[in-house]
Parts: C-alpha cells; sequence; structure tokens
C-alpha cells in the first residue's frame, strides 16, 4: 500500500513538472510581461510542492512508528495478561510481531487476541499516514499551482529548497560521525566500569580470556593494553623505514630528475600499489615475505619468528609508499619554480638545490603526508592480521612476533559476543584510544601544513 | 682562486651530486621492483589453480568381470581391474 502510494506519488510529481510548465507558458502568452523565472524553474516548483511534504512526513513515520506501535502493543499486553516479571512483556511483544507476520503460530486466544490488536494498529496508522501526507501534499501543491505566475521568482525558491536539501544531506554525514563517535564512547566507560583505566593504560599483561558462565574455572583477564601499542607502534616504525626513504627519494627523482617519459610510465606504476587490496598484501606478507625472510634469517644465524613484525612492517611499509610518494611528488611540484632557479643562479648543484631549498620549502606538506601515512598504517588490520602474531608479546624484537591493536580488536569481535563482558568491551577501549591516537596525528599534521604553508610565496 | 674546476670542494660537491642522484633512482627502481615481485608472486602462486590434474587409463575387463557387471555392478571387484591396469 506504501510502495503503491510512493509510487504514485513520484508518478504525479513527474506529471506536475510538466503541467507546471504548460501552466506558466499558457500565461505569459496570455499577459505578455516579461517572465522573472524560467519555464522549468516553475515545473520544479510545482513538482517539488507535491512530493517535499509527503517525503518529510513519511520519513519521520517510519522513525516513529516502530515505537509508537511497539509501546501501545505493551500497554495492551499488560491490559490483557496479568505479568509479574516485566522483561516477559518483551518477549510476548515480538512473539505477537513475529505471528503477525506468519512466521510462528499460536492458538492461544489471548495471544491472537493481541495479534489482530496489532494488526488493527498497524492498518490504522499506515491509513493515517496515507491520509496525512496525500492531503499535505495536495493542499501544498494547490498553493503552489496558485503562485505560479509570470512575475513569481520560482528560481528563487527552487534553489532555496536545492540548497537546504544539501544542507540536511551534510547534516546526516556529520550527524553519523557524531553516532559513530558516540557509540564508541559509551561502550568504552561501560568498560572503564568494570577495569580501571590505569590497569588498561599502564598494564603490562594482556590475556583478555575470562569466565563466560559464573561456575566456570577461568583466569581473571587481564586487560593491560601496553603490549598491544608496543606492538602496533614496533610494525609502524618498521613500515615508516621502509616506505619514508622509498617514497621520499623516488617523489624527488620524479620530480627533479627525470624525464617526463619515465614520470609518465613509474608515477602510475608507484600508484599501481595503492590500487591493491589490503587482503592480497596481507597474504603477500604472511606467505612469501615471513617464509622468505625466516629461511634466510635461519642462514645468516638468525632466529626469525614466521609471524615476525619484520615481515608484517615491510609489507605495510610497501603499502603506504604511494600514499607518501604521490603526496610529496605534488607538494615538490608545487614549490615556485623561481627558487629552484634562484638556486641554480647562486651555483648550487641539484641536489643541494633539493636538499638546501626545495625540501625545506615542501617540508609541511611532507611531514603532513608522513603523518596521514603514519595514521594509515597505525590502523591497518588485514596485513597485520595476517602477517602478525595474536598473543601479546612485550617486546621491541623486530625477529620477534608482536600483535597489533587492530589484530586483537579483530579477535574480540569475530563470533558471537555478549555485550556486557569486558572481553567484548575491551575492543571498544581499544578502538577508542586507537581512534583518539589517529586523531591527534591528523590534527597535528593539519597544525603543521597550517603553520608553515606559503612560507616561500 | 681562480680555478674552482681543478678544487677538491667542487670534486666533491659533484660527486655527492651523483650519489644522491643514484639514491634518488635506486629508491624508484627498488619501488617499482617491490611492485613487479609482488604482481608476479601473486600471478605464479594463482596460475596452479586454473590447472586441473587427470589421468587417462585403459581399462581390461576380462568376460567374468562383464558378465558379474550384467548382473550386479556392485559385486564387481573394481579394485582389482584397477591395480591391473595401472601396473
Amino acid at each position: 500500500m506504501l510502495n503503491f502510494y510512493i509510487l504514485t506519488l513520484l508518478f504525479l510529481s513527474f506529471a506536475s513538472y510538466f503541467f507546471g510548465k504548460k501552466t506558466i507558458q499558457r500565461k505569459t502568452t496570455v499577459n505578455h510581461v516579461p517572465q522573472h523565472s524560467r519555464d522549468t524553474y516553475h515545473g520544479f516548483y510545482l513538482a517539488l510542492y507535491l512530493l517535499i511534504p509527503s517525503a518529510i512526513l513519511i520519513l519521520i513515520w517510519v522513525m516513529i512508528s516502530p515505537n509508537i506501535i511497539h509501546s501501545l502493543l505493551e500497554q495492551k499486553i499488560q491490559n490483557t495478561i496479568l505479568i509479574e516479571d516485566s522483561s516477559q512483556i518483551g518477549v510476548l511483544r515480538s512473539q505477537v510481531i513475529s505471528i503477525s507476520e506468519g512466521i510462528i503460530n499460536s492458538d492461544n486466544k489471548d495471544i491472537l487476541s493481541l495479534v489482530s490488536y496489532y494488526n488493527d494498529i498497524s492498518q490504522l496508522s499506515i491509513n493515517l499516514i496515507l491520509v496525512v501526507s496525500s492531503i499535505s501534499s495536495l493542499f501544498l501543491f494547490f498553493y503552489a499551482y496558485r503562485k505560479i505566475n509570470t512575475r513569481f521568482n520560482a528560481r528563487t525558491k527552487v534553489e532555496n529548497i536545492i540548497k537546504n536539501t544539501m544542507i540536511v544531506a551534510s547534516l546526516v554525514a556529520i550527524l553519523t560521525t557524531i553516532g559513530i563517535v558516540l557509540s564508541l564512547i559509551i561502550e568504552t566507560i561501560e568498560f572503564f566500569k568494570i577495569i580501571k583505566v590505569s590497569d588498561f593504560l599502564f598494564g603490562l599483561q594482556w590475556s583478555p580470556q575470562i569466565a563466560l558462565r559464573e561456575d566456570q574455572v577461568a583466569n581473571e583477564g587481564l586487560f593491560g593494553a601496553i603490549p598491544l601499542f608496543l606492538g602496533t607502534i614496533l610494525i609502524t616504525v618498521i613500515a615508516m623505514c621502509v616506505a619514508v626513504p622509498i617514497g621520499l627519494l623516488s617523489a624527488i627523482y620524479l620530480s627533479e630528475y627525470s624525464n617526463p617519459r619515465i614520470r609518465a610510465i613509474a608515477k602510475p606504476m608507484l600508484e599501481i600499489l595503492a590500487g591493491i587490496p589490503t587482503v592480497v598484501y596481507g597474504f603477500f606478507a604472511a606467505l612469501t615475505v615471513a617464509p622468505f625472510l625466516r629461511d634466510n634469517g635461519a642462514t645468516l644465524g638468525l632466529s626469525l619468528s614466521s609471524e615476525s613484525a619484520l615481515a608484517a612492517g615491510i609489507v605495510m611499509g610497501i603499502m603506504i609508499i604511494p600514499l607518501i610518494s604521490s603526496l610529496s611528488d605534488d607538494v615538490i611540484n608545487a614549490v615556485p619554480q623561481s627558487l629552484r632557479e634562484g638556486s641554480a643562479a647562486l651555483g648550487s648543484t641539484q641536489s643541494e638545490t633539493v636538499k638546501k631549498v626545495i625540501l625545506p620549502a615542501a617540508l609541511p606538506g611532507i611531514v603532513s603526508a608522513i603523518l596521514l601515512a603514519l595514521s594509515r598504517a597505525i590502523g591497518e588490520t588485514m596485513i597485520v592480521v595476517m602477517a602478525a602474531g595474536v598473543a601479546a608479546n612485550l617486546t621491541i624484537n623486530p625477529f620477534e612476533s608482536v600483535t597489533a591493536v587492530t589484530v586483537q580488536i579483530v579477535v574480540l569481535l569475530v563470533g558471537d559476543q555478549e555485550f556486557d563482558s569486558a572481553k567484548t568491551l575491551a575492543a571498544f577501549a581499544l578502538g577508542f584510544t586507537l581512534f583518539i591516537i589517529t586523531l591527534l596525528l591528523n590534527i597535528l599534521s593539519i597544525y603543521i601544513v597550517r603553520k608553515y604553508r606559503e612560507q616561500y610565496d | 682562486m681562480t680555478d674552482f674546476n681543478s678544487s677538491k670542494r667542487l670534486k666533491s660537491r659533484y660527486k655527492a651530486e651523483k650519489r644522491f642522484k643514484i639514491y634518488s633512482m635506486s629508491a624508484l627502481i627498488i619501488g617499482i621492483m617491490i611492485l613487479v615481485t609482488l604482481l608476479s608472486s601473486i600471478t605464479i602462486s594463482a596460475i596452479p589453480a586454473f590447472t586441473q590434474t587427470s589421468i587417462g587409463l585403459d581399462v581390461q575387463m576380462d568376460d567374468d568381470d562383464i558378465q558379474q557387471f550384467q548382473d550386479d555392478p556392485k559385486e564387481v571387484s573394481w579394485r582389482s581391474i584397477q591395480k591391473s591396469s595401472l601396473y
């Protein structure tokens, strides 16, 4: 019924566009006055005034009507059946809804009467929204139709409506972000009600296995996040050691030394690296790089774990090379040519120009590129899940197996979870801490860019 | 003072220039080599997934077997037939 109504509405507003166009054309030929807006704007004006009130009303109805119907049903349940336990009401409610949708059956007379009550109020609410929205749409349609005239500023009105729609769209994006952060914060607060903040932030032991039933014999569960963050930092540092020199130097070569032909081939090739899915990097690290390092380490007399931090770090570094190289390439190209010419006029070689003039001039951009790559590396999940270990290990030896924050979040949230145990909530606390760290890095990079920007222009 | 070209300082500066150019060029080459290694290692590991192994075998059945096959296919000693045709 509702679908049919929406389709009709769309069709009608489509038709009223042409109707509005026809109307204004007719009035123009009669009046012989210069027109304020072109014909199409009058058509749009009419169509939007038909469509928008119904759209808004139906959206509001979709959001609030289930709640109203549910609370009405719960009241009815309390009135018909005497229930001592209040948690029973929710169970009965979903039972009634399932019966009404035909998923399950029942022959209890009380429940059947509740089902018919539920069907009645659902039908009533649909009828209500259909009547209200069609009346308001018709009303506004006639209001708009009477306004259509040669001197009427339909263009301004339509532009205003479109502008407001865009504002609402951007608000939705902002509200979603706020919602994500809020849900993270709320779960984190729940976690810190169970585990002390100082234990989490400064604890040296991570072993989140706790008893799920009351009679189960298990550990108390240790939630010290230091080993995880140390593991993440270790892998990230290795990644940056790979990515920064290669990325930066190849950006310098591409923008300062290479001829356009090489640049046209090499730059897209490096950018292919950015297009490879992280899963592919993950199994490249786990199945190619890690065994290669382990076997070669054995020949050199080093004992490498097959899930060493080194393998994960190197592959993660490879992943962020294109990020650093293409961002710094852009920044280096943006350095004014007059600086290069001035430096050459003073007799410096090309490498001296790069080191003493171009890099300082491009520094804010390069630093922000590196910080962006850093926060990408810290938040990277798939590579470390596949190539790094799971056991928390407090070490800074790159040949040993370490675990990362994102790995632990994955481990904690895979499968069915209960959301009142510290084990599950720990994932939110870890995610929140990670979010704060990357947020600070992003703020730092924005600050650096803003502070040193356009120093040489 | 006037002969700059023969001065030691200029020579070392040109050497530094050459070194820097080689460093930056090798960084680019390493980057492209990594890409090539990655793609080729994935391709090499992927190719076996597109191949299928099969063995063609001529099977010899004597008259007894054929008689039994017509009576009841389950009762034929398939294993001994398989063995005799394999070796």
